[in-house]
């Protein structure tokens, strides 16, 4: 079934949707969620909280590519699953590691933001990204959205670990210098 | 909320179509052999293939430009068009930066219509400016193929290239913007990216 379809179920309220949607993207939404999370059980949960978001996005939503739409759904869940399992100390997967990589990308001056500044901050980040080298993008992304080791990352590109990791650094750097000019 | 954490939630905003490409695997850069219907398709399938590729990169274009020749060889691809790409490839976009030129390197079809837009997008420039119509024109000899029954240009090293586009009026409306001489050369340059040293170049408007 195509994505236009499987939207149109969701939409006709025809339950089919979910089980359409779990037959097409479950593995692919349960790899991010695990990738964030580094255990089978939350992932599996996080991917049930997918569906039910979906559920209640579509109406009014009718996204192209669902694996985009679905993709990010799980990546917020799982990312705040992650929050929420930290605050516990309790957890894997690659977010630790992430983080750690990022926290030098931004000044932590304060606790507090607001909403324009995080929508600020998005944007520049997108510019940012979208103005990479494709490689470089590529691999950025991999890391930082889809959290993929770097091992697997080095695999996917035909990389050593070691050029994957300068690739990231060198990148972080960017960023790091872009932010700081922009008082982020 | 941390700002560590504020950047990892911004990192999730990216457009979704990077973050699809970002693990698409890369396609083989020898010619695909698909259904070709127009000579536009034609001519991008001759120069996917290494040696013609290698044989024009060695083309050097005469001294002095001139309109006194003979056009045998057109191709063309027009707005609306439904076009099949025929091989991905990483295609440097120009862009306006400041009072120079710079560039990125996306992964895309080569194909005129992804490309505009992301030049446009590059530069900064909306959805009402569209590309209207690509035109390529040389002096190659045509001769008719079995090929899905088409006729093909069969070009060589000393053939001349003229590169005709034809972008909506309303692309005039950023030039108190972006510098007009750097902005249409950017999408000249953008749009040879066939690998065809054009000899000539026209931009019009409709």
């Amino acid at each position: 079934m195509n994505d236009k379809q499987i939207v149109a179920l969701y939409h006709a309220r025809d339950e089919q949707a979910i089980a359409e949607t779990a037959t097409k993207y479950g593995s692919y939404c349960h790899s991010i969620a695990y990738g964030i999370l580094g255990d089978r059980e939350d992932a599996d949960e996080c991917v049930n909280d997918t569906y039910a978001d979906a559920w209640n996005s579509m109406p009014p939503h009718r996204p192209s590519v669902l694996s985009s739409f679905l993709g990010k759904i799980t990546r917020r869940i799982a990312i705040d699953r992650w929050r929420k399992n930290r605050a516990q100390k309790r957890g894997g997967g690659e977010t630790s590691a992430v983080l750690e990589e990022l926290q030098d990308c931004i000044a932590d001056k304060e606790n507090t933001e607001t909403a324009f500044e995080k929508q600020l901050l998005a944007q520049t980040v997108s510019t940012f990204v979208k103005k990479l080298p494709d490689t470089e993008r590529r691999v950025f992304l991999c890391r930082y959205w889809y959290m993929d080791s770097v091992e697997s990352i080095a695999e996917r590109f035909g990389f050593s670990e070691s050029k994957v990791k300068s690739m990231l650094y060198r990148t972080r750097e960017k960023l790091r210098n872009l932010l700081a000019k922009e008082g982020f | 909320m941390k700002k560590d954490d504020m950047l990892l939630d911004a990192i999730g905003e990216i457009d979704e179509t990077l973050v699809r490409q970002a693990r698409q695997k890369k396609k083989s850069r020898t010619a695909i052999a698909v259904g070709a219907v127009s000579l536009a398709a034609c001519l991008a399938l001759v120069f996917a293939v290494p040696s013609v590729r290698n044989a024009i990169a060695g083309f050097v274009s005469p001294q002095e430009s001139t309109t006194e020749l003979l056009m045998s060889g057109t191709a063309m691809w027009e707005e609306g068009e439904n076009e099949m790409a025929l091989a991905w490839d990483d295609i440097s976009v120009y862009y306006v930066d400041g009072g120079k030129l710079s560039s990125i390197t996306e992964y895309l079809p080569c194909s005129p219509q992804p490309i505009f837009e992301v030049w446009k997008e590059q530069n900064g420039i909306g959805d009402e400016v569209k590309l209207v119509k690509v035109r390529i024109e040389s002096n190659a000899e045509t001769t008719y193929s079995e090929f899905e029954g088409e006729s093909v240009a069969e070009h060589k090293v000393g053939d001349y290239f003229i590169l005709n586009i034809t972008l909506s009026e309303n692309i005039k409306t950023y030039y108190d913007r972006l510098d007009e001489t750097l902005l249409l050369e950017s999408l000249k340059k953008t749009l040879s990216y066939n690998l065809l040293t054009y000899n000539e170049y026209h931009i019009l408007f409709a």
